[in-house]
């Protein structure tokens, strides 16, 4: 018999109702969603929303309290080493041995993933994260972006079915996070399964098919980036100098969102031309005009509770 | 492949893993557990032995030299396990990266455990070489017998400081744990004096593991076997060496797997 591609058996992550509670503290709550083959999906949320829990409870770092969650079929509370033979993680911290050479911590990894013809496949993911000529190098005396190109490495030894990657550009310079964007979408479009926590929107809008936002453990939008900007914040926004706010504010129709970022005051539209007017009839002139994005999405839905989740 | 064997190969991993970061600073690493024993046998040994005569036959220098090698072990196992293994948990973050693999928490565990006898093993048998080339073992051939005991002894002493690890809530409290359990066993386990005409202390360092580790290391050093007392020794150590190691493995657990 031949089994679907996305039958329940071979869906890479199926979570229903997944649970954690940590002592009286809820980090899960009745989290609900599907990761199928071939699919880049971005979990999204405030720092404390239970991003990276969820992320342990798929290869089994942390224990589920209740609700059913499958990884390719496979219980990961029961069969997390059938799980972690699949799967390759790139974990927040990259946790590496400092005195270790770069070929010394891959070649031990590749002993864990019990990875066959190991210098052949760590050569060819070196050259592929432009890390060769580094393979004799001491890991203290990498870079930052050097260590989380190499975790990277470690990651894809096994060739996993399913890439996880936990923040896995915070703190890189833009170059760095560029060189690894393109990395993850080759892998995708390689028709490999990646699932990524990020805090970046612009990040998930162009590496994801699918998001989901995540805030105090609980699923609050799911889609696709165009999708969900369709559907919580269409159309444009007009960004102003914030001492501008009364001139703008005075000529807002009510139906526009108006809200503040930092020193600038910023009104979402329906249209363009919307703006264009609101330009003309307050006198002041944006600084920008873009269409709406992911961080909107975002920050509507969460922007409430912008302090930590705790 | 059966599941326990794969855990064993997985548990290997660890240790290769341990001995590749150890060997990186072998000479730092080795001195002090060296230098421990070989200073306190010049201090104690050279310099008390003239005041104290003989016990039981032995000079003193003769008298401590088992005890130096189960200091040894006693230290090599309870450092690495605890500040060691605290240190790779919590600062170097090196098990959430190995949990990420098929490495899971009981591999973890196991593999401390082994990479801790063999380095007990090792150092025991380095040790138990110098005392013998100086003359200070009356049955030199107990050398052979040093890395089994050794090995053995570290289990309990590791076991201690993995749960050591487990418990603290930061890296100053091992030196509560030290001053409190490591110190008193290490102290009144029949290393620096004999326990004989001291019926109390006698009776209390029974649930010392490191005591029955001593007893089985004088026996062989000092040639004064005894079958009943072999057998006594080797299974309290054994029933020691599984309880604690079983206790730790589910603190342990419960550390690396929220």
């Amino acid at each position: 018999m031949i089994t679907p591609l996305n039958s329940p058996d071979t869906i890479p992550v199926d979570a229903i109702g997944v649970t954690k509670c940590f002592g009286d503290f809820v980090a899960l709550e009745g989290l609900s969603l599907e990761v199928h083959s071939g699919q880049c999906v971005g979990l999204l949320g405030p720092n404390g929303a239970g991003k990276s829990t969820f992320i342990g409870c798929l290869y089994g770092a942390v224990e589920r309290t209740g609700g059913r969650l499958r990884v390719f079929g496979l219980d990961p509370a029961r069969q997390a080493r059938s799980i972690k033979q699949r799967i390759g993680v790139v974990p927040q911290e990259n946790a590496l041995d400092e005195e270790l050479t770069v070929l010394e911590n891959m070649s031990l990894y590749a002993r864990f993933e019990n990875v066959r013809d190991p210098v052949r496949r760590i050569e060819e993911l070196l050259a592929h994260m432009s890390l060769d000529h580094k393979r004799n190098a001491p890991i203290r005396s990498l870079s930052g972006g050097m260590k989380r190109r190499l975790t990277f490495v470690r990651a894809l030894l096994s060739d996993p079915e399913l890439l996880i990657l936990d923040e896995p550009t915070t703190g890189l310079d833009p170059t760095v996070r560029h060189l690894l964007w393109e990395k993850v979408l080759s892998y995708s479009q390689a028709g490999k399964t990646v699932l990524l926590t990020t805090h970046y929107m612009h990040e998930a809008e162009l590496l994801c098919d699918k998001v989901i936002i995540l805030n105090r453990g609980a699923v609050v939008a799911m889609g696709s980036p165009k999708e969900l900007i369709e559907k919580e914040t269409p159309g444009f926004v007009g960004i102003f100098e914030a001492n501008e706010r009364d001139r703008v504010q005075a000529h807002v129709n009510s139906d526009w969102q108006c809200f503040s970022q930092a020193r600038q005051y910023c009104v979402r539209a329906r249209q363009i031309e919307h703006l264009i007017r609101l330009q003309s009839t307050s006198g002041v002139t944006a600084i920008q005009m873009r269409p709406a994005n992911l961080e909107d999405v975002y920050l509507k839905l969460t922007g409430e509770e912008l302090a930590e989740n705790e | 492949m059966n599941d326990y064997l794969v855990s064993l190969r997985l548990a290997w991993c660890v240790v290769v893993r341990n001995w590749e970061v150890y060997r990186k600073d072998f000479l730092a690493n080795i001195s002090p557990t060296l230098a421990d024993p070989a200073l306190m046998m010049v201090a104690l040994g050279m310099g008390l032995s003239p005041f104290i005569g003989n016990i039981r036959g032995l000079s003193y220098s003769q008298y401590l030299a088992p005890g130096m090698v189960a200091t040894t072990v006693l230290f090599t196992a309870f450092f690495e396990c605890s500040y060691g293994f605290y240190v790779r948990m919590t600062f170097q973050s090196v098990f959430k990266a190995m949990l990420t693999t098929p490495i899971g928490a009981r591999e973890v565990v196991w593999g401390e455990f082994a990479w801790v006898s063999i380095r007990a093993a090792l150092m025991a048998t380095g040790v138990g070489l110098v005392l013998a080339v100086v003359g200070l073992l009356p049955n030199p051939w107990s050398v052979f017998l040093f890395p089994l005991i050794g090995g053995m002894l570290a289990v309990p002493c590791g076991a201690i400081g993995l749960l050591a690890a487990s418990y603290v809530r930061n890296i100053n409290q091992f030196q509560t744990v030290y001053s409190f359990v490591i110190a008193p066993i290490y102290f009144i386990s029949g290393v620096f004096f004999p326990l004989g005409d001291r019926p109390i202390l006698a009776s209390v360092v029974q649930i010392s593991p490191f005591f029955h580790g001593v007893s089985l290391l004088q026996m062989a050093a000092w040639n004064q076997f005894s079958p009943e007392r072999i057998f006594y020794h080797l299974g309290v150590l054994i029933a020691f060496g599984v309880g604690l190691a079983l206790w730790a493995l589910v603190r342990i657990r419960k550390k690396l797997i929220t």
